[in-house]
């Protein structure tokens, strides 16, 4: 019930709420008539017949003391005043049937054979009047009437259909009244409904939905707006908020820029302007080796030596420095790349270097993705360098690299680390082992990082120290 | 009672004949004795619907119902003694031709000639009631008449209004004939 309410709108179910209670009324009304009308009627059934038995009653007397058929007969007759009576038997004082009305009509019921007057009543839809008929005490005979409800139902039916009519009727008034009145009620809601919903659609909060009534629909109307009012006040301190993130962040950003090319340029003027000052300490040290030989003692020579190789891995760092800021600064050209087979060349160029080791890589077949191939060579041949440099001490070194849902790897059994600098790891020129145990310059993995980066993807690594370590990257091209 | 001795005698080689002399007798018997019997009652409901004068009504007490005739006077009529209408006593008097009849307020006369008797009382308040045949038309007031095995009556209003008796309008209209 209530859920069928639901899907009207309020409108309807004003009418409805209306329409129902009016019939509640007219029915209960027409209900209250009818059976007053039928309670009326029966007693006035009742009454009429009554009536005009005792008016004949003198007539039936004199007409059974005499044993006159004839005025018997016609007492029956003139008791037989409407299709009310559907037979009128007259009895005499030995209850024998002396006459009978004939109303000649299908209504005529048989007379009973011994009335009895105290049967006086109504049975099964008929009233039967029975009356004993005395004369000096002593009861001549009996007069039987019966009577039907014809006219008590009719009258109950004409209450009716009166009551439908007026059903009819109400309800087309009620309709008419109710469409004029509820608008007082349902206007105002209309409209708040209205504003709510272009409010929802057009998301204008300036907008406020009119008062009418200070009923509870003006409450709510009241606040309706003032939720409006709060939401309007928040957008635009949002607004106000927005600008000036914005205007931060640009200001930050060109900051950042700036800074940017200054580390660059300083970076590169780094690189390349210490490169000559370093080949100068280089050779003027090669000189003195070879020009000074015969003058110097092996501690000046053995001096001189490490003054030369620490120069030359300076220039290696170097190298490495200018690597990481053309890395940077270098543009991505991307196009489907044999992945194993880029594996595969690096492997074999890398082991070229070292023939003398024996490595057992396993490379998964038919690897492919989209990248910038020179800039991909550098993380393979980066990574592939560390699973080289970090099982140098492993008995069997294995490696093998491949793919797993979208999900490279290179996989080793070397030295690993521990997870909990895992954080420093592609940072540039951090170590986790020292120049002694591994050498490395800590550029690597920061250019591999920054690669990745770069390729819009995401670079990370397990380890564990003693068993191995795995690198994992993501690339987003493919 | 009698019809049942008769037969009795006969003996039993008419036991069929016994059988229908019964049937016939009692009914013949049973015939009278019905319409004796219908006779008295109508004398009885006649004094309902008669008024008489005033004197005779307040005095109230004994309506005094004078019987007539060879065989007038029956077991039926009879029984009507002592019996009440209205606010009288009836009392049932059998009297002979010779007889005073002044003090009556009902004659009942039957198997004789009624002139006689209806010259002696022509103005007195008497309902007079007779089976005698055109006992109405001859200055009585009510003449019975026997119809197979009803009766009916005649009235003679006129007769009625001479002995200064009101006939009730519910007589009159069960009357077969009012003169």
């Amino acid at each position: 019930m209530y859920k069928l309410l639901s899907s009207f709108s309020i409108k309807q179910k004003l009418t409805m709420v209306i329409l129902l209670t009016i019939f509640a009324g007219v029915v209960l009304i027409g209900m209250f008539f009818m059976g007053y009308e039928r309670i009326q009627s029966r007693e006035q059934l009742v009454h009429e017949i009554t009536v005009i038995t005792k008016v004949s009653y003198s007539q039936v007397v004199a007409a059974l003391e005499f044993e006159d058929l004839n005025t018997l007969q016609e007492s029956a007759n003139s008791l037989d005043f409407d299709y009310t009576i559907d037979v009128v038997c007259i009895y005499d004082g030995a209850m024998n049937l002396q006459a009978r009305s004939f109303p000649g009509s299908s209504r005529a019921i048989p007379c009973p054979d011994n009335p009895h007057a105290d049967s006086t009543g109504f049975l099964q839809g008929k009233y039967h009047h029975i009356e004993d008929v005395f004369s000096e005490s002593v009861r001549v005979g009996t007069i039987f009437i019966s009577a039907n409800m014809d006219y008590v139902n009719s009258q109950i039916q004409r209450y009716f259909y009166m009551m439908l009519t007026a059903l009819g009727i109400i309800s087309v008034v009620s309709i008419l009244v109710a469409m004029v009145l509820q608008k007082a009620v349902t206007d105002p809601i209309f409209d708040l409904a209205s504003t709510a919903t272009s409010i929802a659609r057009d998301r204008d909060f300036s907008m406020r939905a009119e008062k009418v009534s200070d009923d509870e629909i003006g409450q709510m109307v009241d606040a309706f707006n003032a939720m409006l009012a709060a939401i309007q006040q928040r957008d635009l301190e949002l607004l106000s908020h927005k600008s000036e993130l914005e205007s931060k962040v640009e200001e930050r950003t060109s900051e950042l820029k700036a800074a940017n090319q200054e580390l660059e340029a300083f970076s590169y003027s780094v690189s390349h302007d210490l490169r000559s000052p370093l080949r100068a300490i280089d050779g003027f040290s090669q000189a003195l080796l070879e020009d000074y030989a015969d003058q110097l003692d092996s501690a000046a020579m053995g001096y001189l030596e490490r003054v030369r190789m620490a120069s030359q891995r300076m220039g290696v760092l170097i190298d490495s420095m200018l690597w990481l800021s053309r890395v940077t600064r270098q543009e991505i050209v991307t196009r489907m790349v044999d992945f194993s087979t880029m594996c595969e060349e690096v492997v074999r160029d890398i082991q070229d270097r070292d023939p003398e080791r024996l490595v057992s890589v396993a490379i998964q077949p038919n690897m492919s993705l989209r990248c910038d191939a020179r800039l991909m060579r550098i993380v393979v041949t980066n990574l592939v360098d560390n699973a080289f440099k970090y099982t140098q001490k492993v008995a069997d070194p294995e490696i093998s690299i491949g793919c797993r849902e979208g999900v490279y790897f290179i996989k080793d059994n070397g030295a690993g680390f521990d997870m909990r600098y895992v954080d420093k790891l592609f940072g540039a020129f951090q170590r986790l082992h020292s120049k002694e145990e591994f050498e490395g310059t800590g550029i690597g993995l920061a250019t591999v990082a920054r690669v990745v980066h770069r390729h819009g993807g995401d670079i990370w690594a397990e380890s564990e120290v003693g068993v191995g370590a795995t690198f994992y990257f993501t690339v987003s091209f493919s | 009672m009698k019809g049942i001795d008769r037969p009795g005698q006969a003996g039993r080689r008419l036991l069929w004949g016994f059988v229908l002399y019964l049937g016939l007798l009692t009914s013949v018997q049973g015939h009278a004795e019905e319409e004796a019997q219908l006779k008295a009652a109508f004398i009885y409901n006649f004094t309902k619907y008669v008024t008489w004068p005033l004197s005779i009504e307040q005095a109230s007490g004994t309506l005094r119902v004078c019987v007539v005739g060879k065989k007038a006077y029956s077991d039926e009529i009879a029984q009507l003694n002592g019996r009440e209408v209205r606010t009288f006593e009836l009392e049932v008097v059998p009297l002979s031709l010779t007889d005073s009849m002044t003090a009556c307020h009902v004659l009942y006369l039957s198997g004789l000639k009624p002139d006689k008797v209806l010259g002696m009382i022509s103005t007195l308040p008497i309902l007079t009631i007779s089976d005698e045949p055109g006992f109405a038309s001859l200055g009585g007031i009510i003449g019975l008449i026997t119809e197979g095995r009803r009766i009916r009556f005649d009235i003679n209003l006129g007769r009625a209004r001479d002995a200064q008796l009101q006939i009730s309008s519910r007589l009159l209209q069960l009357a077969r004939r009012v003169e």
